[in-house]
């Protein structure tokens, strides 16, 4: 129970904790606006060249896009950590290590799933 | 301060000492170049894909002038900021020079670091892929380059002045990034785009830029080219030059001046 | 004519607070300050944290604009004539920032001579001569990132002297820095006034105001509340006399009860370690030791003094402190 408490909780309270700088400012030109332009980047390169269709980058980007904030998510939480000098402290405390370091990037991974949304609509 | 050649004189020292101060930092420029490399690899990779070796040459250009885009797109943004930063901000307003003749510099520098850039480019085009652009009027070619730094230089100008409030503008600068690399024309031809969209394009001076510098590369005419760059950037900077003057009386009245 | 002129000068900040429902409150930083500084005069603005010093600099530097008022310098206005006022007058401040980490001393003066309008004959001179002015020969090659606060300050100066201005305007320029390197940029101060320049020093160390200024405004919560000079200052205190208890543990009801006395003008506290100061104003021929003494009963008391007041003691009185000390 208390590792379920710490994995979503102490995880999105980390999260908030770590990444309050993300205002909708900086959220929705890096990680709404710039995947769009990224695929019709790619799209319009395999029209000009006549290599693949518009589906093949479409899903690329969008599986590229979704995989950054999960690669960044993790090293950036520890980072965090570091730079607010909290890791110590954090280290110190009796809680299990697995659900205490994978809570908290679940909520930075899910922004990646919700940014691979917005290629999707805009090749709709 | 005589008129001309005293502007000139200050623009020039003021230019070459902000570009010491930018190239200082290695590290940071680091990452401003290796970007637009490994996505023209990628373009490269695509285009080879075809098998037709001029399409390889124009990307290989088209690449090389990404990188004066990506300097400016994502630096610019962010250059009254960094001089807030630096507490430099206030001693810039504080001069008897007017803000633009100050700001101008500074956005050139930043483009002129986009050479670098360019430079690593080519040289990797060369190395892993074999590209070689020919340059049938390397005079002409080198106007078009410098033409194309200045115009760029001038739409960071704006932008610069653009998002002074904004203390996340290094965001909207990103932002700008693709859509620049997309529009101007550097890896794709504006022929393939929507009619609407083409007028976005040619309304962006980095697009004549690149234009010239393929014609002169190629051996054709770029005047018509290079003068169309030169027009839209001195339109930018009419724009950007009054921007300024207003966001300044902004600044003065609500005293952002100083604020980190 | 006045090279400095302030008249009724005042502003305000209006700020926004909350998302949903967005309260407007407005701060008067400045309200209805005027003064003048004649030429070759060093003029003192004196004041704790907060009084606006640094906001009345900054609109006579050209950065803010007054919200009421009207202000001159070498008689162009500051609203009207931005240009022809930053034209001739240095501006200078204190603290860590101001300057470019990543060039080297020489290039940050070059710099800004090239916007001052230095002519380029006559730069390489100059940044040799203000550089041996400031004590900073032989390090002008170094970076600035590496520059002590003593001497980032220092560079300040030269920077604000490239175009040889008239007029200097000199925000806090020795906070931060140790006793020595401070007495060291008096005495430069102290210089620049003899070189015929005139200086608009702010500052909130009273001592130094007293050391330096030709004549001293002390400014309080924006507002103008005695000028003159070090010695007219004094004088406005001198009848009367100052009451200095030491204690321990002094109770801040104590200290209000103290206040409460007839004849008592002010009350201040001040920390000495383990210990308390009680300083008490006291007008003229009023004898309040005894009560004093009586309210501080059951505190543990040490030295009792009776003195004449000195400036500081002018300026805690006219400034206005509170049970603790602090503004």
């Amino acid at each position: 129970m208390t590792s379920l408490r710490i994995f979503f909780i102490g995880g999105l309270i980390s999260f908030r904790a770590l990444f309050n700088w993300l205002s909708p400012w900086i959220y929705v030109p890096s990680l709404l606006i710039a995947p769009v332009f990224q695929v019709l980047l790619f799209a319009y390169l395999g029209r000009s060249a006549g290599v693949g269709s518009d589906a093949f980058y479409l899903v690329g980007n969008a599986v590229q896009y979704a995989a950054i904030p999960c690669v960044f998510a993790m090293a950036n939480t520890i980072a965090g950590e570091r730079q607010t000098q909290t890791l110590g402290i954090v280290l110190a405390t009796p809680a299990p290590r697995l659900p205490l370091f994978l809570g908290r990037r679940c909520p930075s991974s899910s922004t990646g799933g919700w940014s691979r949304c917005s290629p999707w609509s805009s090749a709709a | 301060m005589t008129r001309i050649p005293g502007v000139a004189r200050m623009l020039t020292v003021t230019w070459w000492l902000q570009l010491k101060m930018l190239s200082a930092s290695a590290f940071n420029g680091i990452l401003q170049f290796v970007w637009p490399l490994f996505f023209a690899t990628t373009a490269f990779l695509v285009y080879r894909q075809n098998g037709d070796p001029a399409a390889l040459v124009y990307a290989g250009l088209g690449s090389a002038v990404m990188g004066l885009w990506s300097a400016i797109a994502t630096t610019a943004s962010g250059a009254l900021q960094r001089e807030r930063w630096h507490g430099t901000l206030e001693l810039l307003v504080a001069a008897p020079t007017p803000f633009a003749l100050v700001l101008v510099p500074i956005t050139v520098a930043m483009t002129t670091i986009g050479v670098y850039s360019m430079g690593a480019t080519l040289l990797w085009g060369w190395l892993l892929f074999g590209i070689v652009v020919p340059v049938a009027s390397p005079v002409l070619f080198v106007l078009s380059l410098v033409v194309s730094v200045l115009a760029v230089a001038m739409f960071g100008f704006l932008l610069s002045v653009s998002v002074i409030r904004y203390r996340t503008a290094w965001a909207l600068g990103n932002m700008l990034e693709y859509p620049g690399w997309l529009l101007c024309g550097f890896l794709v031809p504006v022929t393939l785009f929507p009619t609407w969209v083409t007028w976005i394009s040619w309304a962006l001076p980095p697009t004549w830029g690149m234009e010239a510098a393929r014609q002169s590369s190629a051996g054709e005419s770029p005047w018509l080219a290079l003068a169309l760059c030169v027009v839209l950037g001195l339109a930018y900077a009419s724009v950007a030059t009054l921007l300024s003057g207003a966001v300044l009386r902004s600044a003065r009245r609500h005293a952002t001046l100083a604020l980190t | 004519m006045p090279v400095i002129e302030a008249d009724d000068l005042g502003r305000s900040y209006v700020s926004t607070t909350g998302i949903l429902r967005r309260r407007r409150k407005t701060v008067e930083a400045v309200r209805g300050v005027s003064f003048e500084v004649g030429e070759g005069e060093l003029f003192g603005l004196l004041g704790p944290n907060g009084a606006g010093k640094t906001t009345t600099i900054k609109m006579l530097m050209t950065l803010l604009l007054p919200t009421s008022g009207h202000a001159r310098v070498l008689g162009h206005d500051v609203v009207a004539e931005p240009r022809e006022v930053r034209r001739n007058v240095g501006y200078v401040f204190g603290g860590d920032r101001g300057l470019y980490d990543r060039l080297n001393a020489r290039d940050n003066l070059r710099y800004f001579s090239e916007l001052y309008g230095v002519r380029p004959d006559r730069q390489r001179v100059r940044i040799d001569e203000l550089l041996e002015l400031v004590g900073l020969r032989g390090r002008e090659d170094e970076r600035v990132e590496g520059f002590s606060r003593g001497m980032r300050q220092r560079l300040h100066i030269a920077r604000g002297l490239l175009h040889d201005p008239a007029v200097l305007f000199l925000d806090e320029p020795t906070i931060g820095i140790d006793p020595v390197g401070a007495r060291e940029l008096r005495t430069l101060i102290g210089d620049l006034k003899a070189a015929g320049k005139t200086v608009l020093l702010t500052t909130h160390y009273m001592f130094e105001a007293d050391e330096l200024c030709d004549r001293i405004a002390v400014i309080r919560s924006g507002t103008i509340v005695a000028e003159g000079t070090p010695a007219q200052l004094k004088d406005a205190v001198s009848d009367g006399h100052v009451l200095e208890v030491e204690a321990y543990g002094v109770h801040p009801d104590v200290v209000a009860s103290v206040r409460r006395l007839a004849g008592v003008r002010s009350v201040s506290i001040e920390e000495d370690g383990q210990a308390q100061r009680l300083l008490v104003q006291v007008d003229q021929g009023v004898e309040v030791a005894p009560q004093v003494l009586g309210l501080l009963d059951g505190t543990t008391v040490g030295r009792v003094v009776t003195r004449q007041p000195s400036l500081e003691d002018a300026y805690v009185e006219l400034v206005g402190t509170s049970a603790n000390g602090q503004d």
